[in-house]
């Protein structure tokens, strides 16, 4: 083989997994590159909120949460619906804090709790918590990095996922803090970088000064395999291809497939979904580790929650494509109805909202819940708005219908009218007295949290529909590199094939990674926690298979 | 997961003799190969008054013969100090011998008292080293050539193809780029950056894959030792230790090389406090290293510990230290 370049560890994708992998083993000097698909590094984690979610934590404890690892399982075990491996959810807890510890203590990323942010499932389930399990780092001066500040990722879909965090909304929500606008003018103004766009940063400036190397628009295209096991790839840079040897592996840390459709309409049984990630997110781990025996693994049922809902802006294109941005509903004057006018779930938590339009109904072989619109009245786009557009914005041309009575608005929409008067009645009823006997809108703390208006006395995420126009936006399904399908792998991180066994030289994290530790479940910040620890415990393993006597002198 | 390393320094107040030493080494090289150790080391250095290890093929040889997977180095191999011909037919006959199993990290050395015995020119060490690199690497890869008026063409050609079981170590910039321009694996002798960034820069410019350097990271014990009781085996070990530091630390400070993993310390509780190369761990802290680094380097003789003490730290390993970690 004519290697161009020969290194210790080779990472494919630079998101947590990618950049957790690099710093560890570089940190153990290990020889490191990651090649990245993309322009900029940071993947999917870039993009992201930037939070992590762990039970237990050293930090938590320090900031005088009660928390234990047995309530952490337990809420674990119940996301996981029976479909999650109990060895590997263990895994997921213990070093999971482990990675937690190393990266705050031995290389300095500072990762803080976000104080008062709730669990989903909190208090539903008795091993739910108020708050403490959500932890993310502090903003990121991006100077810091130098020429890499550009080549960080930032998200393409504005400032307020990439410059404010999610203690200060915490704080913005509850009034201890200052306003969110104020402090992302700030953030924007320093450009100090939170969220993912922080998380990626810190954990890019780690590597950087540890001398991992990047090759950016760098795809992987093929592993190299000797007797069976990878020993390297062949990675793509400007249309050449270039083998690299990696002596103590190869990790796979390419995020779900976003981007291939077949592969969405297949394992999240979606015939149509957008998606935010960027479009180099197209399931190549998958492609790649099928030719060295491995398979695709579904870790849920795809009608569970980590697909989203969410909605397009026409005109606005993002990564040169029309853009798709997710809905986390809840929104004050508005509901979610389906064709029949009828509201079907919590519309002010996004997985009940998620799980039920998902919904198959056997004696009409069909979704009674899809499609399903957002329908808000004149007051929500004046004092909330609807991104991207701010409070008062108009919305852009042809992203909602709109019309003077909800009777023209269901014609416009072809949602049934009489049934939609009906539920709107019924609604603006409920929220007379903040109760809603129907779904419990508002009564999810997670919710209310995101959407809500603490302002609102009786319940902050119920107001009425009463000033025309109406609007209506129809829903799309939107993933986000949370895919139901990825690769199986053991606790080291190690991909399985398919007989069972594992490959040697090769591994997997984060979102290529099937979710088999938690099985069908989701709680946001998983994904990044996922990410972090696998790539760590990959980079471990491969760590052990390598080793060279110093020279002396 | 372990490596293992040899020079047989022994202080002088070691109980042990050279032959107690040597015997002790080789078993166990037999017990690293019986526990799964990654590679041992066989190093050099010449008219050291401690008896240093000045022939490292010696031991190799002798070692690959009682073992029969084990990897074995010489480094660093001192070319200067050999007619670079008759050390190309030792290899070539050790290859064949070892099944291919011994490797090499060339250095250039730096102590004048070894130059001067061996006849070389500190002055020339740079030109002579292209030139017996040259020389030992056509030789190894069965070339028929002529040098300084001799036919060369060694027999046996080695069973390694390609002259492959040499690498080149050193802590200088110009030995980052001799080792990149000639594709040979680098051992750099500090985790300093730049020693990499010169490597990848020559070996990019002769066409030569980039990253073919192995790091040992800064702050990694590269002589370490388990213990239950750490106080009393430094007691018992500390001394050896310093005197391998000391004599280091002296060399160094002869030429003027400043940059060293190597130690200042001038006493054993210095030494200690440094917590730096020479390290005494407790099992449960020797896992956590394997942990975090994958795997130990283990010195078991510095400085001429005698084989009872140094069997001490190597049972303990064996028994409280490997079963904890997945092999």
């Amino acid at each position: 083989m004519n290697w161009y370049a020969i290194v210790d560890v080779l990472c494919v994708g630079s998101g947590a997994g990618g950049l957790a992998a690099a710093i560890t083993a570089a940190d153990a000097g290990a020889n490191v590159l990651v090649v990245e698909k993309d322009s900029k590094v940071g993947g999917v984690t870039g993009i992201s909120s930037g939070q992590c979610w762990m039970g237990g934590t050293k930090l938590a404890e320090k900031a005088g949460i009660a928390d234990s690892r047995a309530e952490t399982l337990e809420y674990l075990e119940h996301l996981s619906q029976g479909l999650g491996d109990p060895t590997l959810r263990e895994v997921f807890v213990d070093r999971g804090n482990e990675v937690i510890e190393y990266l705050t203590d031995r290389i300095g990323i500072p990762f803080e709790v976000v104080e008062k942010y709730p669990d989903y499932y909190y208090p539903a389930l008795k091993s739910g918590k108020a708050g403490g399990r959500y932890l993310e780092v502090a903003p990121f001066t991006a100077s810091n990095l130098g020429e890499w500040a550009d080549r960080c990722i930032v998200t393409s879909y504005g400032h307020h996922y990439a410059y404010s965090m999610s203690g200060e909304w915490v704080r913005h929500q509850d009034g201890s803090g200052p306003r969110i606008w104020d402090v992302l003018a700030e953030h924007v103004s320093k450009d100090e970088r939170c969220a993912g766009a922080g998380l990626a940063a810190w954990l890019l400036k780690a590597a950087l000064d540890r001398g991992v190397t990047f090759w950016l628009e760098t795809p992987a295209v093929r592993l190299i395999v000797e007797d069976g096991e990878v020993i390297g790839a062949t990675v793509r840079s400007g249309g050449v291809d270039r083998h690299v040897r990696a002596r103590r592996g190869v990790l796979l840390a390419t995020s779900g497939y976003d981007w291939n459709k077949e592969m969405v309409t297949r394992y999240e049984a979606l015939p149509e979904a957008g998606t935010m990630c960027p479009p180099t997110v197209t399931g190549d781990h998958l492609v790649m580790a099928a030719e060295v025996g491995a398979i695709p693994y579904a870790a849920r049922s795809p009608a569970q929650n980590s697909v989203f809902v969410g909605y397009r802006v026409p005109g606005e294109l993002v990564y040169g494509q029309p853009s798709y941005r997710m809905l986390l509903p809840g929104t004050p004057h508005s509901i979610i109805v389906n064709r029949r006018g009828e509201r079907f779930a919590n519309d002010s938590f996004y997985p009940d909202v998620a799980t039920k339009v998902a919904r198959f109904d056997g004696q009409e072989e069909g979704m009674p819940n899809w499609p399903a619109w957002l329908v808000f009245d004149d007051n929500m786009r004046e004092r909330y708005g609807l991104l991207p557009f701010f409070p008062g914005q108009e919305l852009a041309e042809g992203m909602a219908q709109s019309a003077a009575t909800l009777e023209e608005l269901a014609a416009l929409t072809g949602i049934d009218a009489a049934g939609l008067k009906a539920t709107v009645q019924r609604f603006n009823g409920h929220c007379e007295t903040g109760v809603d006997p129907d779904f419990g809108r508002g009564t999810v703390p997670w919710g209310a949290l995101m959407t809500g208006d603490p302002s609102l006395e009786k319940n902050p995420n119920m107001a009425p529909l009463t000033k025309a126009p109406f609007h209506a936006v129809k829903l799309e399904r939107v993933v986000m590199g949370t895919p139901s399908t990825g690769l199986k792998v053991d606790e080291f991180a190690q991909v399985i094939n398919a007989r069972g066994e594992a490959v040697r030289g090769l591994y997997a994290a984060g979102n290529a990674a099937a979710w088999i530790d938690i099985g069908g479940g989701y709680n946001s910040g998983i994904s990044n926690t996922r990410g972090l620890l696998q790539g760590f415990v990959a980079a471990r393993d491969m760590l052990r298979k390598g080793g060279s006597p110093s020279l002396p002198l | 997961m372990l490596t293992l390393r040899f020079d047989f320094r022994l202080a002088p107040q070691s109980p042990a003799t050279m032959g107690e030493q040597y015997a002790a080494a080789l078993d166990m090289v037999k017990w690293g190969e019986s526990v799964g150790a990654i590679n041992a080391l066989f190093c050099q250095h010449h008219a050291s008054a401690d008896g240093y290890l000045p022939s490292p093929l010696l031991l190799a040889s002798a070692a690959a013969s009682q073992t029969r997977t084990l990897p074995i180095t010489v480094g660093a191999l001192l070319l200067l100090m050999y007619d670079p011909v008759k050390l190309a037919e030792d290899i070539a006959v050790l290859d064949h011998l070892s099944g291919g199993r011994v490797n090499y990290i060339v250095g250039l050395g730096y102590r004048n008292a070894e130059y001067a015995m061996f006849g070389v020119d500190p002055g020339q060490r740079g030109k002579q080293m292209e030139e017996y690199l040259d020389v030992l690497s056509r030789a190894l890869k069965g070339e028929a050539f002529e040098w300084r008026g001799r036919a060369i063409d060694v027999r046996p050609r080695p069973r390694t193809a390609n002259a492959a079981m040499l690498g080149y170590g050193g802590g200088t910039l110009a030995a980052a780029r001799r080792a990149g321009s000639r594709g040979m694996p680098f051992m750099p002798q500090s985790a300093d950056p730049a020693l990499q960034a010169a490597y990848d820069e020559a070996a990019a410019a002769a066409g030569n894959p980039t990253g073919n350097y192995r790091v040992v990271p800064k702050g990694f014990p590269t002589s370490l030792f388990v213990a239950e009781d750490v106080d009393r085996a430094w007691d018992e070990i500390g001394p050896y230790l310093l005197h391998d530091a000391m004599v280091y630390s002296e060399w160094l400070d002869a030429v003027g090389a400043g940059a060293s993993t190597y130690s200042g310390a001038k006493s054993v509780e210095a030494l200690r406090a440094e917590n730096g190369s020479y390290r005494i761990v407790t099992p449960e802290q020797a896992v956590a290293l394997i942990g975090q680094y994958g795997f130990l380097g283990l010195h078991p003789q510095c400085g001429g510990i005698p084989p009872a003490l140094a069997w001490r730290s190597l049972k303990l390993i064996e028994e409280q230290v490997l079963p904890a970690v997945r092999r």
